[in-house]
């Protein structure tokens, strides 16, 4: 089921002028697509804010009085801004206009397209270096970040800010342009009108953004209820048969009904705050007109000095006060659009900016190559001898976990690891792998410290199973050959009949070439972990690791899981850890781990009959068992204690 | 049609409402509109052109004539700010009363689909995927509120504006008025398919990008296998792979977008300059007067990009009709009857006649024919392999699913006849799986009985042996549980759901296999001290534990859905068959 939980969002207070300019580099790398942009909105702009408006003022001018003029003898006197003047006639002024819009249509084609382009060209960048970062990061780091906090900045966050940074830009532009052009306009065409005009707009600065920033709190407010809702709602429905036998139906509606008008109070706030601001806003700016004709007005009748102004001018004044307040709007806008994303940008900054906690030495990577360039012509063949040597390993500092270990595992023996939650098993496989490295002493494969080869040549030498078998969306043959990208469809082949799991393949009607989706939903957790095996054994690993590995497996596929384990661990060096204790009966050696130290360590027969802590462990876990499972666990092991008497 | 009387019905209880908000709108238009149109009678005045209209007329007349206003331009300004001032209010007005209904029918709808989600019956549940409920109930709802409240509410907009600028026009010259609403209709029509085509690209690049999301959650959950096998190069391939298949399709649909935004800019546009070198044709030749064209280049500036707008969200129509039809597939699905039935008093005689049961979809029986008396207060123990049918019974037992044929009866009531919320308080089921939510321990203790007293609580985790782990929390009962706060074991969690289930003194108690992951001790502890204090409750438990089991006044084997052996533990010990084998086992391996 997907997850429903959900993160706060949170809403930054404070500009970060320096995650803004480490992100910007994104778009200036195609300086030729904001070239482009620039020519591009500057015409727009010249269209909208300055040709329009004189070439309808040239129109009021000439019509004003139309008692001696006809058609064919109407001239039309346009007066552009920087002294631009040309007479048109009715047709050529249409012809104009035409044109005008025509070429207008063309400029916006281009912009939008080019700033599309710009968008996707960021929305790449952006998800590679977060997705190569991702996969170069160490367990430690994933031990701390939920995969959802993960899927959340690779996803959303990338979508958000390569759409805020490349419109964003086209709305700086626009908006900029628009205003420089209304002003030169302005001032062409009336400087006492035009600083009229300007007098009443610090009124309009200071309460636009004071509007906008409240309305963006108060809807991330509304929103994150919203989202708690919704994160609500998918538990009660998880948990609906508990609802159903504890008859508390009543009691959960009234819980419903709480939320949700908690929701509909603050999403209530947020319209009010919006249905307060526009009337501000249409308020504001009929005062302003008003005192523009008011002015003007008196500008008209020479009362203020001897200019007379046009009517076409008022008109055009009339017009101009919402060409300059939309602008301030406009801003006031993108800046909180900005705001809001700002934590998006900070947080995937801080995704891409983390350094791995293991990395190779350099002289190592010098000799062995990267994880994305591997140099296998240089890695050494191996026996496979594991040894620790006084290894101690903590996660966090002043908590240790594993205290001065020593263990030396011998090539080719299989060695099993019991012990209760926490007790450090897992660690010790994580370790092994890599994933963490130990805080004190060392690891040593055939001897070597392994941080003195890279970890691309141990892992190649390692087969992985993981608890909770993987499969990834594609044909069968993919997720085998997934342990060896190059392999053959004869070593595929191969690697499912050493399993056991050739026959099932073969029975589909696709065979190798069957698609799974949705993680294998068509088969039965035991198949999956046996293509899990397939893909591990495919590699010919040295070591094998079975990381509780047959913990999910239903009772029905048990014996062909035990069948297929018996015979990958076969002349191969295994650690396995494993809560299933038929798994592990058959082990060499078992250790038993409590609080970070292998206390106990022997084979089943031996551990058992010391009815120490492993006896203890062992029975805890039969109890828990089902009944079918207790009778095949027992015959089993039966089965394997006369088998070794005999 | 079938669409409209849905929405209809959802908007139940705020129709009035809804219908002021409209007339309030109208009212906050023509006020807008009258105040641009000022404008005509300014420059008409200033120019010294008589009104040509009623409408100017009038206003000319109610400030004074032509001469009075030429020599009083201040009036202007009073009225121009006056109109925008009655604007702002009944604008103001307007938004609080949509913003009052829109959270009144959100609230109303929101509650209504959960009250039907939350009493589908059990089957409907067990059989539909979680996230489409929710899909359904948050996303489709949100979508059809959108409709309701913005979508519609545009659209009444936009003819509203498009019929008063048209009036007024038309009361200065008809010829204007018709010119300035000559290319909408081709507009919208254009708009209305030709952004079907764009949203069809939209949707392929949604499916491009569903992929590599897809990609990138599957990397993120498979990530230790990625790096235990080396693939991390292989990986970005692969991701590289997805990432340009969305970019090309993504270009695509934006190169489509680009398009129609460009191109329905010429009608846009089109439509104001015809209107305008109509107007100055008009003029021209001597028909009206500039001040016409100067008002109709307003007016048409202002109605051509909502009709744009309205054309584009009508076109995706089809998306709402999806929504409003997953929500009636909701809504039209028979809720649980929980309240009707009868409610006699329980003593906790439990009688099987000749009970069978099976699914909806198939024949095949999950039990077979079982007859069995229960004596109030008896204990008794069942056991079975999985798929033998014990969680089957505790689900009949509680009504989850009733019986297909023969009888239950509870102290001589049939089952069936007896309310199913008032069954479910008097059997008090512990199921398998303990369910919690994410809230704190006192809140999940609670949520089975609100006025249960303090005491009542911790009497009640006392029994459940859970107590005293509670109170190792560093916030006691007040600590929360889930992902937000501690996790608990198993064995903890299952302790938690018993509590919770005991703090009513229920007649008949029901564990289905609800001591599983408790070890054999506490298990017993637990059982010793619900006895004491609930000794004459009859009491049904589903083990595996043949030390759980042994305890119990009788013990069923379940096979198949058959009653396999009925006896006590000595009786049973006795038969051959899989009690004794399971107790040869257990008591072997210990």
């Amino acid at each position: 089921m997907a997850s429903f939980s959900f993160e706060e969002e949170a809403l930054s207070k404070k500009v970060n002028l320096g995650i803004w300019g480490k992100i910007f580099p994104y778009a200036l790398k195609k300086w030729y697509l904001l070239a482009v942009l620039l020519v591009l909105m500057t015409l727009t702009s010249f269209h909208d804010a300055s040709l329009i408006p004189m070439l309808n003022r040239a129109a009021i001018d000439s019509l004003r009085d139309v008692s001696n003029t006809s058609l064919d003898t109407i001239e039309l006197n346009v007066r552009l801004i920087f002294g631009i003047q040309f007479t048109l006639d009715f047709w050529g002024y249409a012809g104009v206009l035409l044109g005008a819009m025509i070429l207008r249509s063309i400029f916006i084609y281009f912009t939008f397209f080019t700033t599309n382009y710009l968008e996707m060209s960021i929305y790449i960048a952006i998800r590679q270096d977060a997705f190569r970062r991702v996969q170069t990061l160490s367990f430690s780091y994933f031990d701390k970040t939920s995969s959802g906090w993960l899927i959340a900045r690779l996803q959303s966050d990338t979508s958000k800010i390569s759409d805020i940074i490349s419109w964003g830009i086209i709305r700086l532009l626009w908006i900029t342009f628009d205003l420089t052009f209304t002003l030169i306009t302005m001032f062409a065409i009336s400087w006492q009108m035009s600083l009229l005009l300007l007098a009443t707009t610090p009124l309009m600065i200071v309460i636009a953004p004071y509007f906008q920033i409240k309305i963006l709190q108060l809807s991330r407010i509304s929103r994150n209820a919203f989202s708690g809702y919704v994160a609500w709602l998918a538990e009660v429905i998880a948990g609906a048969k508990t609802v159903k036998t504890l008859a508390i139906e009543e009691n959960v509606q009234q819980e419903a009904s709480e939320i949700v008008s908690d929701i509909q109070v603050k999403a209530f706030r947020t319209a009010k705050m919006q249905a307060l601001f526009y009337p501000t806003v249409a308020v504001i700016s009929a005062f302003s007109t008003a005192i523009m004709i008011y002015f003007g007005y008196l500008l008209l009748q020479g009362n203020v000095n001897t200019v007379i102004i046009e009517v076409s001018t008022f008109v055009l004044f009339i017009g101009f006060v919402r060409a300059v307040y939309q602008p301030i709007q406009e801003y006031t806008e993108l800046f909180t659009d900005l705001m809001a994303t700002q934590s998006s940008v900070e947080k995937i900054l801080s995704l891409i900016e983390t350094q791995p906690a293991i990395i190779d030495r350099s002289d190592v990577i010098e000799k062995y190559g990267t994880l994305f360039n591997l140099k296998q012509e240089n890695f050494e063949p191996i026996q496979g001898e594991v040894s620790f040597d006084h290894v101690s390993f903590s996660y966090n500092p002043g908590v240790e976990i594993i205290h001065d270990m020593n263990l030396t595992i011998k090539q080719g023996t299989s060695v099993a690891i019991v012990g209760e939650t926490g007790s450090g098993k897992s660690t010790t496989v994580n370790l092994l792998c890599r994933f963490y490295e130990p805080s004190k002493g060392s690891l040593k494969i055939d001897g070597v410290d392994y941080r003195d080869r890279s970890v691309a040549w141990l892992r190649s030498n390692i087969g992985y199973v993981q608890q909770t078998p993987f499969v990834f969306s594609g044909s069968i043959k993919k997720n085998i050959a997934y342990g060896k990208l190059k392999a053959t469809d004869d070593e595929v082949i191969e690697a499912a009949k050493a399993v056991g799991v050739h026959a099932f393949i073969m029975s589909l009607p696709k065979g190798y070439e069957t698609i799974l989706k949705d993680g294998g939903s068509e088969l039965s957790v035991g198949q999956k972990q046996l293509l899990s095996f397939a893909r591990a054994i495919i590699r010919n690993p040295r070591i094998m690791i079975l990381d509780e590995a047959t913990s999910s497996i239903d009772t029905e596929t048990e014996a062909s899981i035990q069948q297929a384990i018996r015979k990958i661990l076969k002349d191969r060096t295994s650690i396995i850890i494993a809560h299933r204790l038929s798994t592990i009966v058959d082990s060499d050696r078992i250790l038993v781990m409590k609080d970070g130290v292998i206390i106990e360590d022997g084979n089943h027969a031996s551990l058992i009959h010391k009815k120490g802590h492993y006896h203890r462990l062992y029975m805890n876990q039969f109890a828990e068992l089902k009944v079918e499972e207790q009778i095949t666990t027992y015959e089993n092991q039966m089965e394997k204690l006369t088998a070794k008497k005999v | 049609m079938k669409y409209v009387s849905i929405l209809w019905n959802l908007t139940k209880g705020h129709r009035l409402a809804y219908l002021f908000a409209f007339f309030i709108l109208f009212f906050a238009l023509l006020f807008m509109q009258l105040s641009t149109f000022m404008t005509k009678v300014l420059v008409d005045t200033l120019l010294d052109q008589p009104p040509t209209g009623p409408v100017d007329t009038f206003l000319t007349a109610v400030l004074g004539g032509q001469p009075f206003l030429k020599a009083n331009l201040w009036v202007f300004s009073i009225t121009i700010f006056g109109f925008g001032l009655a604007r702002a209010i009944i604008f103001y007005a307007r938004l609080i009363i949509r913003g009052t209904i829109e959270t009144n029918i959100a609230k109303t709808i929101q509650l209504d689909i959960f009250y039907h989600i939350e009493r589908l019956p059990y089957h409907y549940l067990k059989k539909t995927k979680s996230g489409d409920l929710i899909q359904t109930a948050t996303r489709d709802l949100d979508i059809v509120k959108q409709f309701i409240m913005r979508q519609f509410n545009s659209l009444v907009y936009t003819i509203f504006l498009t019929l008063i600028s048209f009036a007024l026009l038309y009361s200065v010259s008809w010829k204007i008025a018709l010119s300035s609403i000559f290319i909408l209709p081709i507009m919208f029509t254009y708009a209305f398919f030709y952004i079907k085509k764009v949203r069809q690209l939209f949707r392929i690049t949604e499916d491009s990008d569903g992929l590599v999301s897809a990609k990138i959650e599957e990397t993120l959950s498979g990530i230790r296998l990625v790096k235990a096998f080396n693939n991390e190069q292989y990986e970005m391939d692969e991701f590289d792979h997805h990432l340009f298949d969305y970019r090309d399709k993504f270009i695509q649909w934006r190169k489509a977008s680009s398009f129609f935004f460009a191109s329905s800019d010429i009608f846009v546009f089109g439509q104001i300059i015809l209107t305008t070198l109509f107007g100055i044709y008009l003029t021209i030749i001597g028909e009206v007067a500039i001040s016409i064209v100067v008002v109709a280049f307003e007016f048409v500036s202002m109605v051509v990009w909502p009709v744009r707008d309205v054309a584009t969200t009508l076109s995706n129509f089809s998306q709402t009709m999806a929504s409003i039809d997953r929500l009636n597939l909701i809504l039209k699905q028979p809720l649980e009857d929980i309240d009707s039935g009868a409610r006699p008093s329980i003593k906790g005689a439990i009688s099987f006649k000749d009970m069978s049961f099976h699914y909806d979809d198939t024949d095949e029986a999950i039990l077979n024919q079982i007859n069995l008396d229960i004596q109030a207060g008896e204990t008794i123990a069942i056991m079975g392999k999985t798929g033998s049918g014990k969680s089957t019974l505790s689900h009949l037992l509680t009504r989850l699913y009733d019986y297909t044929s023969g009888s239950i009866t509870i102290d001589g009531i049939e089952l069936n006849t007896i309310a199913k919320s008032y069954v479910r308080h008097q059997i008090a089921t512990v199921l398998q799986e303990p369910f919690l939510f994410s809230k704190s321990i006192i809140n999940n203790l609670k949520i089975a009985n609100k006025n249960a007293s303090t005491e009542d609580i911790q009497n009640a985790a006392k029994i459940a042996d859970i107590h005293h782990n509670i109170l190792s929390f560093k916030e006691g009962y007040e600590t929360r549980v889930g992902e937000k706060g501690v996790t608990l074991s198993g064995g903890q969690k299952q302790r938690l759901a018993i509590a919770r289930t005991i703090i009513n003194q229920a007649p008949i108690l029901v564990f289905d296999d609800s001591l599983s992951a408790v070890d054999t001790e506490t298990d017993i502890n637990i059982r010793t001290a619900l006895k004491k204090r609930q000794a004459s409750s009859t009491t049904l438990i589903i083990t595996h534990r043949v030390a759980t089991a042994k305890d119990a006044d009788r013990i069923i084997v379940l096979d198949q859905g058959r009653i396999a052996q009925l006896g006590t533990h000595e009786q049973l010990l006795k038969q051959d068959g899989l009690y004794r084998r399971i107790y040869d086992i257990q008591t072997r391996m210990v």
